[in-house]
C-alpha cells in the first residue's frame, strides 16, 4: 500500500473547514452525560479536570500536526504500513477500523436510549436506527465534500443551544464549588482520562489530512476546534455541578439534557423534548463522519469499491444495534470503547511519533 | 432521484410506527395532591385538563387510592375516559401528614419520570388536599391546579417566599448541611392561600414557620433584591424626633415600612467554630410608611436605622431560637461552614446533634437611602 494518496482538486477542502471537522465529531453523545461522569471521578473538582484534559488534547493535536508532516499527502493507513511493514500496519488498521465501527455503534445506541427515556418509550430500537442510517447513508455516498458540508451545517444549526444554559446558569448554587481542591491529584487526573470519551474523534485529523488544500495552515482551525470543545465540556459541566446537588448528579445519566428541563419558553414549555430531538442534529455529523473513516478505511486497505461497502457496513450496524437491548449492556460497551479509545487515540500517536524520529535519526546515521 | 423518492417515502411509512397522542384524548395533569389515609394507603387527587369540544367542562378533579403515586395514577385512569399524562405537572401538593413520614419515597417517581418537568413547585398543606383541590375559588385560573401554582410562581417571583421548584428542594435535601423548605397552604373560607413556611428536617417536615418570620429566615437564606416588610418599634423610641409634642398620632407603636430592599448576607465562623457562627447582613432600602410624625433629619435617620437594626436582630434570634428547637438549619450555617473549612469539615452527624448548641451572633446595618416625595 502506497503511504501517501493522490488527491484532485475537486476532491480536496480548505483547511478552514477542519474547524467544523475537528468540532462536530467531538461533540456528540459524550456530552449528555459528560459533568456526571467527571464528577464520579474528580468531584466538584471536575473543571481542573477538563482544563488540564483540555491542555493534553492540544498536545496531541500537535503531535498528530507533526507526524503528517512528516509525510507528503499521507493517511494513518498508509503511515502505519510505512513504519511497521504490510502486516503491522494492516493489523493496526484493523483494528482502527473495528474501534471506529463500535464508536458509531455506541453513538447511535446512546442517542436511541436517549430518545427512548426522553420522548418515545415505546418507539422501537430497530426503527429509530434504520432512521439514522438511512441519514447515514444517504449522507456518505455523497462524498467527503458532502460530509463535511453537513457538518458545517449542523454545526450552526445546534450551536444556538449554548445559550438556553442561561436558565440553569440562574438556579446555580456557587458554594458547590466550595473548598476547592478537595480531591486528590490523582483523582482529578483520572477525571481528565475519563473526558477522553467525549473528545475521542479527533483522530479523524489522521484520515482527512490528505484531502486538505492548504495544508500549511491547519494548525490553527484543529486548535480552535479543541478550545471550543472544552470550553463547551467546561460550560456543561460547571453549570451541572452548581445546579445539582452531590447525590442528584450521581443519579443523574444525561445530566446535560437533565439541564434543559428547567428551560421553558411561552411557546414552547417544555423546551427538553425540542433539545433531545434537536440533539439529533449534534449526532448526525458525528455518525457521518464515523462512517466516511470506516468506509474511507475499508476502502484503502482492503480496496473495497463502491457503494457495496457502505451497505455491508449499515447492515453490521443495524445488527449490531439490536444486539444490545438493555442499557447496562450499551454502557459496557462504551465504557470499552472509550478505553480502548483513549490508548488508541491519546497514546498511540505518541508512540508513532516516537518511531518516525527514530528511524529519522537511523536513516540519518546510515546516510552518514 | 429515484432512490431518493424511495427514501423518503419509506421514511413517510416509518412515522406511522410512532405511538400518537391526539389532544382530545388526553387528560392533561396540572396539579396532584397526595394525603394520607387509613394509615400508610395514598390519596391522590388529580386536577385534570381536557380539551372535549363538547363539552364546556374543561377540567375535572379525580380522586383515587394506591400504595404508590403512579399507582394513583393507574388507578384514576379507570375513573376516566381520557388518558391521563403527566407531562404538564407543575404542582405537587402533600399534605402535612405525609410530609412528615419523609417526602423523598413520594417523591421518587417526580425525579425518575423524564416525562415531569422540573419545572414543577412543590408545596405542603395543613389540610387535607383532597378538600384544597376542591375549592371552586380560584379567580380567573382555568382550574385550581394553576391557580394554586400561579399563586407560588408569583410570590416566589416578589420574593415573598424561598424557591420552593422540584430540583431546589431535591438539592436542599441532599446537600450536606443546609434543611430545605417549602411554602405551607391553607385554606380560609374556602380559598387556598400561603400560611406560612414548612420546615424540613432533611426530607421530613416538622414545623411550621409563620408568615412573618418568612421574610427573616429569607435575609439569611439568599441574597435578594426589590423585597419589603415592615417592622414595629416600641413607642418610646424616637421621641425626641417628633415634629409635635403632642400629636394624637404619637399614640402607639411605631409602625415603619419598608421596600425596595437588597440585602447582601456573609457568614463568617469565629475561630473556625461551626457552633459559633456570625452572620453579615447589609440592607439598602427605602423608606415608605411611618406611623408617627418625625421629623426626618440626618440624625433621626441614622437613630431610626439604629432602631431598626436593633429590632431586627431581636427578631432573628428570636427565630434561630425557634430553629434550633425543632433541630432543623434552613439557613444552611453547616454548609457555609463546610464551604468555608477545608479540614474538619463536618459530618451529616455532627450538623445535625451541633444545631441546638448554635449561637448566633448578628452584625445587621440597615442604610435607608431614600424616604419618598416628602420630608
Amino acid at each position: 500500500m502506497n503511504a501517501n494518496i493522490t488527491v484532485t482538486k475537486s476532491q480536496s477542502v480548505r483547511a478552514f473547514y477542519l474547524f467544523f471537522i475537528i468540532h462536530t465529531i467531538q461533540i456528540g453523545a459524550g456530552l449528555m452525560g459528560v459533568p456526571r461522569i467527571l464528577f464520579l471521578e474528580a468531584g466538584s473538582d471536575a473543571w481542573v479536570s477538563i482544563l488540564i484534559g483540555g491542555l493534553y488534547i492540544h498536545f496531541i493535536a500537535w503531535i498528530m500536526i507533526l507526524i503528517l508532516r512528516e509525510y507528503e499527502n499521507a493517511d494513518i493507513l498508509g503511515i502505519q504500513c510505512d513504519l511497521f511493514g504490510a502486516f503491522f500496519g494492516k493489523l493496526m488498521g484493523c483494528i482502527f477500523i473495528i474501534y471506529i465501527f463500535f464508536i458509531l455503534l455506541s453513538v447511535i445506541r446512546n442517542y436511541i436510549e436517549v430518545v427512548q427515556v426522553f420522548i418515545f418509550p415505546e418507539i422501537p430500537i430497530w426503527l429509530m436506527t434504520l432512521f439514522l442510517l438511512f441519514l447515514m447513508i444517504y449522507c456518505v455516498s455523497g462524498g467527503l465534500r458532502v460530509v463535511i458540508g453537513t457538518c458545517f451545517l449542523f454545526f450552526f444549526l445546534t450551536i444556538w443551544l449554548v445559550f438556553t444554559i442561561y436558565t440553569p446558569v440562574t438556579y446555580m448554587d456557587w458554594g458547590h464549588f466550595l473548598p476547592v481542591f478537595q480531591s486528590s491529584p490523582l483523582e482529578i487526573l483520572k477525571g481528565s482520562q475519563k473526558m477522553t470519551y467525549t473528545v475521542l474523534g479527533m483522530e479523524v485529523l489522521l484520515f482527512v489530512y490528505p484531502y486538505i488544500e492548504n495544508k500549511k495552515k491547519i494548525a490553527v482551525p484543529v486548535h480552535l476546534a479543541i478550545v471550543l470543545t472544552t470550553f463547551l465540556i467546561l460550560l456543561v459541566t460547571v453549570v451541572s455541578i452548581g445546579y445539582f446537588s452531590d447525590y442528584q448528579l450521581r443519579e443523574t445519566v444525561w445530566a446535560t439534557l437533565s439541564l434543559f428541563k428547567i428551560v421553558s419558553f411561552s411557546i414552547i414549555e417544555r423546551f427538553d423534548f425540542i433539545a433531545v430531538a434537536i440533539w439529533m442534529m449534534v449526532i448526525i455529523p458525528n455518525i457521518v463522519l464515523f462512517c466516511w473513516i470506516l468506509l474511507h478505511s475499508v476502502k484503502r486497505m482492503f480496496n473495497f469499491q463502491g457503494k457495496r461497502s457502505l451497505y455491508v457496513i449499515a447492515v453490521f450496524l443495524f445488527i449490531g444495534s439490536i444486539l444490545f437491548e438493555y442499557r447496562m449492556s450499551v454502557n459496557q460497551m462504551t465504557d470499552l470503547t472509550a478505553q480502548v479509545g483513549f490508548y488508541l487515540v491519546f497514546v498511540y500517536p505518541l508512540f508513532l511519533y516516537l518511531v518516525l524520529q527514530v528511524r529519522k535519526i537511523w536513516r540519518k546515521r546510515r546516510a552518514s | 432521484m429515484k432512490k431518493i423518492t424511495i427514501i423518503i417515502c419509506l421514511s413517510l411509512l416509518c412515522t406511522g410506527c410512532i405511538p400518537k397522542s391526539y389532544i382530545e384524548k388526553l387528560g392533561i395533569i396540572t396539579a396532584v395532591g397526595y394525603d394520607l389515609v387509613e394509615d400508610s394507603k395514598l390519596e391522590g387527587t388529580l386536577v385534570v385538563f381536557q380539551f372535549d369540544p363538547t363539552s364546556s367542562n374543561t377540567s375535572q378533579i379525580i380522586t383515587s387510592k394506591a400504595e404508590t403515586s403512579k399507582g394513583i395514577r393507574y388507578q384514576a385512569n379507570r375513573l376516566t375516559s381520557h388518558r391521563l399524562v403527566s407531562g404538564q405537572v407543575r404542582l405537587a401538593l402533600y399534605q402535612d401528614k405525609l410530609a412528615e413520614k419523609g417526602m423523598l419515597k413520594y417523591m421518587d417517581t417526580l425525579a425518575r419520570d423524564a416525562k415531569i418537568s422540573d419545572l414543577g413547585y412543590l408545596a405542603v398543606s395543613n389540610v387535607p388536599t383532597s378538600e384544597l383541590m376542591k375549592s371552586n375559588l380560584s379567580e380567573d385560573a382555568p382550574n385550581i391546579g394553576i391557580y394554586l401554582q400561579s399563586l407560588i410562581e408569583k410570590s416566589i417571583k416578589n420574593q415573598m417566599i424561598p424557591d420552593s421548584l422540584i430540583n431546589i428542594f431535591l438539592r436542599d435535601v441532599h446537600d450536606l448541611g443546609i434543611d430545605p423548605v417549602l411554602p405551607m397552604l391553607s385554606l380560609n373560607d374556602d380559598k387556598p392561600y400561603i400560611h406560612g413556611l414548612s420546615l424540613f428536617q432533611d426530607d421530613k417536615y416538622v414545623s411550621m414557620l409563620d408568615e412573618k418570620d418568612i421574610f427573616h429566615l429569607m435575609l439569611m437564606r439568599q441574597r435578594s433584591e426589590d423585597t419589603e416588610f415592615q417592622l414595629d418599634l416600641p413607642s418610646e423610641s424616637l421621641k425626641e424626633y417628633y415634629k409635635t409634642e403632642n400629636s394624637n398620632m404619637n399614640d402607639g407603636t411605631l409602625h415603619v415600612s419598608l421596600n425596595d430592599l437588597r440585602n447582601r448576607t456573609s457568614f463568617e465562623f469565629i475561630d473556625g467554630d461551626f457552633t459559633n457562627p456570625k452572620v453579615k447582613i447589609k440592607m439598602e432600602g427605602r423608606l415608605m410608611e411611618i406611623t408617627k410624625d418625625i421629623d426626618l433629619k440626618d440624625q433621626a435617620i441614622k437613630a431610626l436605622e439604629k432602631e431598626l437594626e436593633k429590632q431586627l436582630t431581636d427578631r432573628l434570634e428570636q427565630l434561630v431560637d425557634k430553629l434550633k428547637e425543632k433541630n432543623v438549619d434552613p439557613v444552611g450555617f453547616g454548609k457555609k461552614f463546610n464551604e468555608r473549612h477545608r479540614k474538619n469539615q463536618l459530618t451529616e452527624e455532627a450538623w445535625r446533634s451541633q444545631i441546638p448548641e448554635l449561637d448566633v451572633t448578628f452584625d445587621i446595618e440597615i442604610k435607608l437611602l431614600r424616604h419618598g416625595i416628602t420630608e
